[in-house]
């Protein structure tokens, strides 16, 4: 029980801090960060811009994960 | 790419989410299928479930507040229950001072469906709540915490003192939406029908509405907002 009663009270005081992890939520929003700095690191060949690395496939699909 | 969030199987988190689901279904009038049953029904003898009704507090009687359903005495004895197995903190701390506004809207919630809970074991003591934050980011925080008493009827003292800080609980709201804080949001909506509402508000509500259907307590609060926003 005095587990479960910390809990309550844990859950009673969460402010701010969203546990909302669904698309578009601050949350999620991080994890798109990384996964785009991942995808973005993933190599662009030396002589290749960045903005066209796979005719912009890469950059497309950073775009729509993240909106 | 879509996370959504799972809590801890048997935790009062996931007692919290499936009972906020269940009230929000009942405040859309979908509860059963036919609206008959009560949303509280059997809740004692779910894993959690006498915490999950003291974690949402105020707002479990939001079916019967909100729609002019009788509160059963069963369903009354549930909520004496829960507020029996998890008393309120005592003292002067701020923890204290969060529940003693909380459990002043669940009192008033309980009389104004006929229950009188003075001498109900566990309730904080009544006070009023403290001083408002004088910075709109920390008065917003706060107003998320006590979104139980959101209401024009159950903590008037709140409301009055709020009243010329409507622009300051606007601003919070704005921010959780930039924040994609939706639970935040939905809470602050409410604050913001109980003081007055206008375009902000409808256009926030529609948002909520389809981006945090995801989430029961992000779609139980945003029923709430709408029912607030219908019945003025």
């Amino acid at each position: 029980m005095p587990v479960i009663h910390e809990e309550v009270g844990r859950l009673i005081a969460e402010g701010e801090s969203s546990t909302t992890h669904g698309a578009g939520s601050a949350k999620n929003a991080e994890i798109l960060l990384l996964g785009l700095a991942s995808l973005l690191s993933a190599n662009p060949r030396r002589n290749e811009p960045i903005e066209d690395s796979c005719q912009g496939a890469v950059q497309n699909l950073a775009c729509a994960s993240a909106f | 790419m879509s996370l959504t969030h799972q809590p801890t199987p048997g935790s009062v988190e996931e007692a919290t989410g499936a009972l906020a689901g269940s009230l929000a279904r009942a405040l859309r009038g979908t509860s059963d299928g036919v609206g008959t049953r009560s949303p509280l029904a059997s809740w004692d003898r779910r894993a959690g479930g006498l915490a999950a009704i003291r974690v949402l507090g105020a707002d479990v009687l939001a079916p019967f507040l909100l729609t002019g359903k009788p509160l059963r005495q069963e369903e009354a004895w549930l909520v004496r229950a829960a507020v029996r197995d998890h008393p309120a903190p005592r003292g002067h701390t701020p923890e204290a001072a969060l529940w003693g506004v909380r459990d002043t809207a669940l009192t008033a919630a309980l009389a104004r469906l006929g229950v009188d809970a003075s001498g109900w074991e566990g309730l904080a003591e009544p006070r009023a709540p403290g001083p408002l934050a004088d910075d709109w980011v920390t008065l917003a925080a706060d107003l998320v915490r006590l979104s139980t008493a959101a209401h024009p009827s159950l903590h008037p003292e709140l409301r009055e003192r709020l009243l010329d800080r409507r622009l300051d609980v606007a601003r919070g709201l704005v921010r959780a939406m930039l924040r994609r804080d939706l639970l935040s949001a939905a809470r602050l909506t409410r604050w913001l029908l109980t003081l007055a509402p206008d375009d902000l508000t409808s256009a926030t509500l529609v948002h909520l509405e389809i981006a945090g259907h995801h989430d029961p307590r992000v779609r139980f609060e945003a029923a709430i907002a709408r029912l607030l926003s219908d019945n003025r």
